[in-house]
């Protein structure tokens, strides 16, 4: 309920935020809707990946079919970091309770919510993993299926292998908020075995000093029904892109607003180290 | 794709990507439009050539005016009324079915007119909504048996296409035309030597007129040296329906925004006959689990959507 009247009040919150019309990215790092959306089609032009959606809940500032930005199938690439075997994904079918990656131990007041609430989201990779919950006993063993042989002998499929340490994927979004007057991150991610990722899981990609603190679960704000994603919180969103304005411009390369998007992205791709983000300015 | 020339063309399977939003909106239709009838409902999968042989299945029919940067597959979801229903439905013969309507796509050559029927797919599922538990499993049909297609030679798209001559002719040929005509479409010169793009539709002039053509499949893929589930499909088609022993493919892995075919690869095949082509047409297509296996997958959704958790966690 905490949560509901929470959402309740940021909608109100940015339905009495009038949208702003002047533009002033320059010396705010904020820009109006109407920037967004000028920021948006150069993304959209610039970049092939990327293509604007409008969702089934239309937000009267921004044009019907150019509500929200989206990228499909965006790779992180398996790396190096300190989680032991357990914490891979492999192994998510065990109950998120008995293990942690480690960094997760010791969360703070903030994370610990947002790590409680992802606790719960539990993928099951397979129905032969080991029985740990009690309606999944009653499935069968895939070897017990009467398609093993067909499906095996067929020679003009590239054989599977078991996709164990493969990069995961992620479909990100890109909203305007209205409050803050920037753009702002939605992602949704995939183990290698086509699963959805756990808040928990998607911690794991985001670089360290931003998992648990300006990453959260969030309501997105483009569908009517509760559908909540991993999303980067917007509040320092403005001052670090004005930084980065500010960086272009004394090295004589001022952006114009409508690169805007690009150097969200260049921001986006330091929280999210390990994804394949495609940021090139000259492009 | 070169270390290829002189080996059986084998193909890479296609990988589902289920949103939460989709089990969101099937509880919804479960609870108030199909309570206990289990009659299928039309679903669809996005791709394009950057999605690596992902897609990602939306609930509903696709809109007319479906984004032009991605191809659209027409699905068919089946979701089980009970969890004995969906863990005894019989899945050879669901994929058989799903096999059937496929081979009369080719047959009756419905394809001709949408080409996007050679990519239909089926999603099975089991949602159990007091638990938030979705159970599911996809399949992307193709026909086992079919004759086996030769690498005769293979070159970048470049080397035989124009890009800048055809590019923008395909972008307005899909601009012009509803989503059903991709992946596939087929570019070749007309009498006056001018490059053209042309529907699927035109194959039987373009064979019957000698045209020396290029059927474009638009190709999203993970591994470098294989097409992907269309290609397949496409090829079957040409073997069952047009009789073609040999044909020239452009796998076409750049977006239709981009301005070059860097990607995209030239394939000339011939067809051989496969040991098998003696045997009866049969299905394949069930897609793998994480573990690699046939089995169905399982995704709980609570923390998501359970009101009661989301307060719990918000409190």
């Amino acid at each position: 309920m905490a949560q509901r009247l929470t959402s309740a009040f940021l909608n109100w919150r940015e339905h009495i935020t009038a949208a702003s019309k002047s533009s002033n990215f320059e010396t705010t790092g904020m820009i109006s809707p109407e920037e967004f959306v000028l920021a948006g089609d150069y993304l959209v032009t610039k970049f092939p990946t990327w293509s604007w959606e409008c969702g089934d809940r239309i937000r009267g500032f921004l044009p019907k079919d150019k509500q929200y930005l989206v990228t499909r199938h965006v790779l992180s690439v398996p790396r190096e970091i300190n989680v032991d075997v357990n914490g891979d994904w492999v192994d998510v079918e065990t109950e998120d309770s008995k293990f942690k990656p480690s960094g997760m131990d010791d969360n703070s007041s903030v994370s610990s919510i947002h790590s409680e609430q992802s606790g719960s989201l539990l993928q099951e990779t397979s129905y032969d993993a080991p029985k740990n919950s009690k309606d999944a006993s009653n499935v069968p063993d895939s070897e017990g299926l009467p398609l093993q042989d067909e499906e095996e002998d067929d020679l003009q499929m590239v054989p599977v292998s078991v996709p164990r340490n493969e990069a995961r994927r992620y479909d990100l979004y890109i909203v305007y908020d209205k409050y803050y007057r920037t753009p702002r991150l939605f992602l949704r991610g995939w183990n290698a075995g086509g699963q959805l990722l756990s808040m928990k899981d998607i911690y794991a990609d985001v670089s360290g000093e931003h998992a648990g603190k300006t990453v959260t679960m969030e309501p997105f704000p483009h569908y009517h029904s509760h559908n909540t994603m991993a999303s980067v919180h917007p509040c320092k969103h403005a001052s670090v892109l004005l930084k980065l304005i500010k960086q272009h411009r004394e090295r004589n390369e001022p952006i114009r607003v409508d690169q805007y998007m690009v150097l969200f992205l260049k921001f986006v791709s330091t929280m999210l180290p390990y994804f394949e983000i495609d940021y090139t300015m000259q492009a | 794709m070169e270390t290829l020339i002189g080996r059986t063309l084998q193909f890479q399977s296609f990988h589902s990507s289920v949103d939460a939003i989709f089990w969101h909106q099937l509880s919804n239709h479960k609870v108030e439009q199909q309570k206990l009838d289990a009659s299928p409902v039309a679903i669809h999968g996005r791709f394009n050539a950057y999605s690596r042989s992902a897609i990602s299945i939306v609930f509903g029919k696709a809109s007319e005016n479906s984004t032009i940067k991605e191809c659209i597959a027409e699905g068919t979801l089946i979701n089980a009324n009970t969890q004995q229903e969906f863990v005894e439905a019989d899945v050879k013969k669901l994929r058989e079915s799903m096999g059937k309507k496929l081979l009369e796509s080719i047959e009756m050559d419905t394809v001709a007119e949408k080409p996007n029927e050679l990519i239909q797919f089926l999603l099975f599922s089991y949602a159990d909504i007091k638990s938030y538990r979705y159970h599911y499993w996809c399949l992307f049909p193709s026909l086992k048996n079919t004759p086996f297609w030769i690498v005769k030679s293979s070159h970048p798209a470049e080397s035989v296409i124009p890009s800048n001559v055809v590019l923008p002719k395909i972008l307005d040929f899909l601009k012009t035309s509803d989503y059903t005509q991709r992946p596939f479409f087929i570019v070749t010169k007309d009498l006056k030597a001018q490059w053209v793009v042309l529907p699927l539709k035109e194959l039987p002039r373009c064979i019957s007129d000698k045209l020396d053509f290029f059927i474009f499949a638009e190709d999203s893929f993970q591994l470098q040296e294989y097409p992907s589930w269309p290609t397949r499909n496409l090829l079957a088609y040409l073997s069952i329906k047009h009789h073609l022993e040999k044909t020239k493919i452009i796998i076409f892995r750049d977006g239709i925004t981009s301005n070059n075919l860097s990607r995209s690869v030239f394939l000339d095949l011939v067809s051989r006959k496969s040991q098998d082509s003696s045997k009866q047409l049969s299905t394949v297509g069930w897609e793998r689990n994480g573990m690699g296996q046939l089995g169905p997958k399982v995704v709980n959704l609570s923390s998501l959507i359970d009101p009661v958790l989301l307060s719990e966690s918000a409190s």
